[in-house]
Parts: structure tokens; sequence; C-alpha cells
């Protein structure tokens, strides 16, 4: 890619987002104090949230919904595609490096496969790609503890990196490219001032990560730690928080795991629909199959196996099938778990 | 494109009572399905939902695809209830099936349990319409003589150059003259050569786990050992998430695996 930096100033910046979003747009705003990520109708009205910590719902939302309606039976003139129109594309606004990375391992299942999820496939790659770096971190963020930085790397079309007074934009893609020539107008070159600042930028926030984490520098790949950590008896004390509730799988943005149910439609009369949204495996009917009355089934009928279900998942099969964790380090499970429940904290008591 | 969660029609042919809690269905689906042995389909009974089933016919027979079905919750339930001339929906086949570039020229050791003889049924068709085995030893247990599935069938399988079949009950019963003991006990006098046999189990996950284990003390390597996993196949794609062992996906990878696979993963027995 080209590396030419540009910068535009916190005064253009709605305008320029404007220019370079072809159609609906979603992202980081905030809303009574409250950083949400989702629609964003009124560009204009809204106070855009590119300056702080990653919101507590990830950019996955966007692209696999909680729940959607996935097919109509039996129809034949049941229109399931999801189609957008290359003109009017929609923008996601202020992804952050960590939910960048979890779609690209949500990729890998969703996309890179013999048959792709459509319903993913179509709005991943159909949507223009504003990512934003972190100048700020909430306290459950551990992104480097696994070796990966505060700020998008690749697979952006757009970067966009706070500074004083504006942003530093960076093109990732040649559809970056051309959004970008929308806006000539409102950017200018960034100067080797600006370049500067957005590398102490960078600089501060993966300090202000090593020193939130100095407790996790762990001696061995946490692979390791987890992996000889499996028939560890420390599961049955480590889940003892957990209330089963499944908000940590809910809220996680590489979770992928869903169930498919059926139930009448209101497409039409008399036909029934399949309706997909997000399952937990911490739930105890996750991997429940059929049989009589209390006698359905399961792989891992208690809950630490559960819970140590999750972690094999996210730090070694994860890496054995796809050379990557399972997990950014964004640390939403933590603040969404009723007892609190830190991976790290875990990871840190197998290693002991 | 093609909606992979849609099922399409199937017009249900004819249910043929097998015991009092099994059935078995044949259907028509509007478009053929074309599988391997072992593959397995996703049943729709409309507006219910759907339940993964491996066919119990052949494989080899275009025109219909047959399910054997215990009946033994919500959707099995609601099968057990439909009457020939309904219509109900299908999605597949999805998997890889049973290993049958496996079988050749080996001694060929099926070992099945209760509803588990269904998928190993379009196995011990598809083997014995094409011979490429060595032998084909085919043991089977289900709790009482009522519980046999394909009792019909026994005779011909037997009767077959190079194949032999042994039933076993878990129960005495009066009138049963046959073997009588859990499926295990079929393998305590086995005359097979180890070292040329691979075997194929499909069962409740506590018989594959005891067949497994004498399989092992026999001398079986796990690489030689095949196993029909139980485990909560949903959307057939290896994305759903739910049918997992270590980094496989059931759905896709199995639901018939190597053991060597999956033997150091956690759970793999429940």
């Amino acid at each position: 890619m080209n590396q030419v930096l540009n910068f535009v100033s916190e005064k253009d910046l709605k305008e320029f987002l404007s220019r370079v979003s072809p159609g609906a747009l979603y992202g980081s705003y905030l809303r009574d104090e409250a950083h949400i990520f989702g629609r964003i109708d009124d560009l204009e009205k809204v106070e855009l949230g590119l300056r702080i910590a990653r919101s507590p719902v990830p950019a996955k939302t966007v692209f696999a919904p909680l729940r959607e309606r996935v097919a109509v039976y039996p129809s034949r003139d049941y229109h399931w595609e999801v189609e957008i129109p290359e003109e009017s594309l929609p923008t996601v606004l202020g992804i952050r490096g960590c939910d960048l990375r979890a779609l690209e391992f949500l990729d890998l299942i969703f996309l890179e496969d013999e048959v792709q999820e459509p319903f993913y496939a179509a709005r991943r790659k159909n949507t223009v790609m504003i990512t934003t770096d972190c100048a700020e971190i909430a306290p459950s963020c551990f992104c480097t503890v696994l070796g990966t930085p505060p700020y998008p790397e690749k697979g952006f079309d757009i970067n966009l990196s706070p500074i004083e007074a504006g942003f530093v934009v960076e093109a990732g893609s040649e559809r970056g490219e051309e959004l970008l020539a929308e806006a000539q107008g409102l950017m200018r070159e960034a100067s080797d001032e600006q370049v500067a600042q957005r590398d102490a930028m960078r600089q501060k926030t993966i300090d202000a990560l090593n020193e939130q984490n100095a407790p996790y520098k762990f001696d061995k790949p946490i692979a390791q730690i987890v992996t000889e950590g499996k028939e560890s008896e420390k599961w049955h004390k480590l889940v003892v928080p957990c209330v089963e509730c499944g908000a940590c799988t809910h809220i996680c943005p590489t979770c992928y795991c869903f169930y498919l149910y059926d139930q009448p439609t209101e497409y039409r009369e008399g036909l029934s629909e399949r309706v997909k949204g997000y399952d937990s495996c911490l739930y105890a009917d996750y991997g429940k199959m059929a049989g009589v009355g209390g006698m359905k089934p399961t792989p891992r009928p208690t809950l630490a196996a559960r819970l140590r279900h999750r972690f094999l998942h996210k730090y070694c099969w994860a890496p054995e099938k796809y050379d990557v964790f399972g997990c950014t380090g964004c640390g939403r499970c933590k603040d969404a778990c009723s007892g609190a429940i830190d991976v790290r904290e875990v990871i840190k008591e197998l290693a002991e | 494109m093609k909606n992979p969660y849609a099922p399409i029609n199937a017009e249900l042919l004819e249910v043929v009572e097998e015991t009092p809690t099994i059935k078995t269905f044949a259907l028509k689906p509007e478009e053929p399905i074309e599988f391997r042995a072992g593959q397995f389909v996703q049943i729709t009974v409309p507006g219910l939902g759907e339940a993964p089933f491996t066919p119990s016919s052949s494989p080899l027979d275009k025109e219909k695809v047959e399910v054997t079905v215990l009946k033994t919750g919500r959707v099995t339930d609601a099968l057990h209830e439909c009457a020939p001339g309904e219509v109900l929906g299908i999605r597949g086949p999805f998997g890889k099936g049973y290993p049958l570039e496996e079988t050749a020229g080996k001694e060929v050791l099926i070992v099945g349990g209760g509803v588990g003889l269904a998928p190993l049924r379009a196995l011990i068709l598809v083997l014995i319409a094409q011979p490429n085995f060595k032998r084909l030893s085919i043991k089977y247990g289900a709790r009482t003589p009522d519980e046999l599935l394909y009792r019909k069938s026994y005779a011909e399988w037997d009767s077959q150059e190079k194949v032999d079949f042994t039933p076993t009950i878990d129960i005495p019963a009066t009138g049963w003259v046959g073997h009588v003991g859990l499926v295990t006990t079929l393998l305590d006098d086995l005359d097979i050569d180890i070292k040329n046999s691979v075997a194929i189990s499909c069962g409740p996950e506590i018989m594959l786990k005891f067949v497994t284990l004498r399989l092992l003390e026999l001398g079986y390597e796990p690489t030689q050992i095949y196993l029909s996993m139980n485990r909560k196949m949903s959307c057939g794609l290896g994305k759903c998430g739910k049918c997992n062992i270590g980094p496989y996906y059931l759905c896709k990878d199995g639901p018939d695996i190597c053991y060597d696979k999956i033997k150091d993963y956690p759970d793999v027995f429940g």
C-alpha cells in the first residue's frame, strides 16, 4: 500500500466521514455517557467514541447479529439472501484492533471454509471498515499480553489514529484509497510532527497496557499453560463464581457458536421459519443430545468441564487449527461476568 | 446460491415399526440426496425443528433415504407420530462418512449397539454390494430380543460369503437361544487377524467407550478404530460449534472419526 499518511482535523471529521461512507453508518458513539456500538442515524448530532477505550459491545454484532431469521420453509419465493448494493455499502466506524482481529478470526470459520456462512459473508465482504487506534484503555484490556498491539495493523479500509486536534488517516486497501479520494479537500498530508504524535500515542497506550498487565507476564506460552492445566483440579475452584449466564460468550468478539430453532413465521401463514441465535458453551443444554427425561447425554455435564472447554478452545485448539488465539484480549468477558471471572487470573492461577 | 439452512421437502413414503420404540422412515426428497455410508442428514419436522440422523438405507439406492429413529426427544417424538404422505424437510448430506477406503483387503469388524445398527446398516449394505474386504464380522447387541433392529436381515447377511453376523442381548429372555451379555463380550474370543483389521463401531457413548477399551486391550492400534461419535450436530457446516472434539467438528470431520485423532482430547466419552 501507498504509505502516505494524511491528517483530518476534528472540525472536519464528520464531513470527512459522510464523504467516505457510501451508505448506512454503524459504529462507536456515546449516548447518555454510555459507549454504544451500533447504528448511527444522525452523524451530525451524535458524539463519536473514537478517543476512548473500546465499547462494551463488540463490532461482531453488526456482522453477526444476536438473532436472525435464516430460512422460511417450505417456500420457493422467500428471499433469504442479504443483498447489499455496491453503491451504498454500509460503513462500520471505530473498530478497534481487537475487534478487527476478532473479525479476522471469525472469517476463518465463517468464510475460509468449504461452505461460507452466507449472512456473515455478505455483510463482511460488503462493508467499509473504518478502524481506530486505542488512545485509552479499559481496566480489563490485555491485548498486548497476547502479543498484539492496541491498534489495527492490516485488514482495514481506513484507519484513524487520534492525535491532537484531529486524526492521522491511513488507507489500508484499494477501496480505502478510492473512498479517501472523495474527501481530498478535507485532508492534508500528515506532518512529521503529526506522525510522531501518532507513534507516541501508540507507545503510550502500549506502556499503559504493559503496566496494567504487569502481574500477567508468564514464563511459558499461554497455550502451553492452558494445555498443561487441562487435568488440573483448579477448574472446580475457578468455576465457582460462574452462574452459567453465557454473558462472557455473548459479549466475546470471537465466540461464534450458534443454535438454530424453528417456529411458525409471520412471513406468511402456514409456513415455518428457522432462526439462528448466539449459543454459549457454558450452558448445560449446549451439547445436550436427545434422550428420555433426565437422561439427555452431554459430553460436558459439569460446569467446570464447560469452563475448561472455553479456555481450551480459545487458547489451545484455535492456535492448533488456525495458528491464532481465539481471544483478542479485549477483556469484555470479565466486565460482563456476574462473578467477575478474569481470564488473565485464570491463566495465572493455572500457571502457578 | 443455495440456502444452507433451508430444508428441502421430503415426502414420507413408508413407516416401518422396527421395535416398540424404533421406527424406520423412508423419505423421498424432492431433489435426490446422494450420500455415502455414515454421512448424516438433518430431518425437519416442520415448525418444530430438526435433528441429525445417519441414513440406514443403502447409499446405492438413489430413490429414497431411510432413517431409523429411536423415540427419545422432542423431534423424534413428533416424527414417530408422522404417517406416510406427510411432507417433512431434509438437509444434507454432511460429514465424511465411514472410511470405505480402509476396508479393501481387510478383516472388517463392525460393532453395533441398539439403534446404533442403523448407520452401520448403510455401511453393511454397501460393503456387501461391493465386497472388497477380506472378511466382514458383525457383532451387534441390544438389551432384549424385542429391541434388536432389522431381525429379518440377519440370516441374509450371515449367509453372504466372507460375512458373519452375531447378535447378543444384555438380559436373558425366554425363547432366546443366542448369546447373552454386553456386546463387548462378543469380542472375547475374536478370531480376527487384528494386524490386518479395521474396527468400526456405532452405539451409545458408554458402549463406544468400553468397545474402544476392549479393542485396545486386544491389540488394535488407535489408528485402526473408527467411532461414530455422539455429539449434537446442528448446522452441519462446521460453524455452530456444538459438535467439537478438540479442534475437530464432527459434522465436517466425522461423525465417524478415527480414535487416534481424538484420543488425547478431554471429554471424548463424556
